[in-house]
């Protein structure tokens, strides 16, 4: 784990998420910056989710513009997406 | 479909004073962050003329501009717009029509959102070859109705007034319209209205919650993406194909006008052309037009002369309902000045 201000997340999210964030150039990613200004637009919603499955599969119901608002929103999201991936039989 | 017999004569704009991203900055009106992302230098703001006069302008200047017509020659204007036009139980199109070819034009409203123009343009290139005559489509927009708050309504574009007016005529031209082509998946119409009705017109207007509301409780973020996704390629596939073009024979991508990383998103993922070749330099000075945006950028292009005779320009439209239009126009020679 990576940690970045207040919030730990795997190495692969942030750079899977990175790949998408035309606009952050080398800055750090804050947790709590808007990803919109970061360049994460709608059309890029489904690319960081689809990239994720490697290790996430995000279930249809978090695919919503408050779990992509910020790094810190969607990377909760993909701590709840693992823990039910876990209690999973 | 493949359009053989239509024509641009004339353009017509009519875009308000502007008032700078960083004077609305320190008004209070936009958020500063937003700002900085955003990448919208000015939007035009109206202070006193309504939608349909603002549009009744445009379609003066494009009349004028079509000079060797006859003001009567033009049997139907349709008019566009998103927003409220300045009365209620009322149409707009009449006094857009009154006010630009006379009293016995047919006026009809044409409402499909941001679409709305190209949707006109394309109804237009059924009805001219059948009745003859010229088509006035206008489109006129003012953001400033009670529960709209044109530089935080939507976090994807900031809106701004103005209008846009092309005169299209069977007889010949400076530009000929080559294709026009929609597509529809009307299971996406709840996205913009939150999927349930407001009661209320005079609600508080916040797109990005109408949006997580619709995603959330009528169709899911993926199926939504896929099935526009589909609309948007499809159209453009055979708007190309129907104008024998590849995407790499267009020399200007006219868009709707929405925020910097929006174009970015666009460009990257549903048209691959350089942002050099698109209208931006207009739309980051004018904010999102509505339906005006097209008319408005083809306006751009032919005054100041920067598409010229041979480059193909490519609108590109997507509207409430989903319907995506894509329309491709041809420069056959200069405009009248």
């Amino acid at each position: 784990m990576t940690e970045t201000n207040t919030v730990a997340w795997a190495p692969w999210f942030e750079t899977t998420l990175r790949a998408q964030l035309a606009l952050l150039e080398g800055e750090a990613l804050d947790p709590d910056r808007l990803l919109v200004a970061c360049g994460l637009t709608s059309f890029g919603w489904m690319v960081v989710a689809d990239d994720l499955r490697c290790w996430v599969t995000l279930p249809e119901e978090l695919l919503l513009p408050s779990t992509f608002r910020t790094a810190r929103s969607l990377w909760a999201a993909v701590c709840d997406a693992l823990a039910d991936d876990e209690e999973t039989p | 479909m493949r359009i053989t017999d239509l024509y641009v004569t004339g353009v017509g704009a009519h875009v308000p004073d502007r008032v700078s991203t960083p004077d609305a900055v320190a008004r209070g009106y936009y958020d500063a962050g937003r700002a900085a992302r955003d990448g919208i230098d000015a939007v035009a703001v109206a202070t006193d003329l309504s939608a349909p006069e603002m549009a009744a302008l445009a379609g003066q200047e494009a009349v004028a501009m079509a000079g060797g017509i006859d003001a009567a020659d033009v049997r139907t204007v349709f008019h566009t717009y998103v927003d409220y036009s300045g009365a209620r139980f009322w149409d707009a199109a009449p006094y857009v029509a009154l006010h630009t070819v006379g009293a016995s034009a047919r006026g009809y409203d044409i409402r499909q959102s941001c679409n709305g123009s190209l949707a006109a343009i394309e109804l237009a290139s059924h009805l001219v070859p059948r009745v003859g005559g010229s088509v006035l489509v206008t489109s006129g927009e003012r953001f400033d109705t009670d529960g709209v708050n044109r530089w935080q309504a939507d976090p994807q574009s900031v809106f701004g007034d103005g209008a846009g007016a092309v005169v299209l005529s069977g007889r010949g031209g400076f530009a000929k319209v080559l294709s026009a082509a929609s597509a529809a998946d009307n299971r996406l119409e709840g996205e913009s209205r939150g999927g349930r009705f407001h009661p209320n017109m005079a609600a508080h207007l916040d797109f990005e919650a109408l949006r997580e509301d619709y995603l959330r409780e009528q169709v899911p973020l993926r199926e939504h993406w896929f099935a526009m996704e589909q609309v948007l390629r499809g159209a453009l596939k055979e708007a190309l194909a129907d104008a024998d073009s590849t995407i790499d024979d267009i020399a200007y991508l006219v868009p709707i006008n929405p925020t910097y990383p929006m174009l970015l998103g666009m460009l990257e993922h549903l048209i691959p052309l350089p942002e050099a070749r698109t209208t931006w330099d207009i739309g980051r000075i004018t904010g999102h037009v509505g339906g005006a945006d097209h008319l408005i950028g083809l306006h751009h292009l032919v005054t100041t002369g920067k598409a010229g005779p041979g480059d193909k320009i490519l609108f590109a439209g997507g509207g409430t309902g989903f319907t995506g239009t894509y329309v491709i126009i041809e420069m056959t020679g200069e405009a009248p000045r």
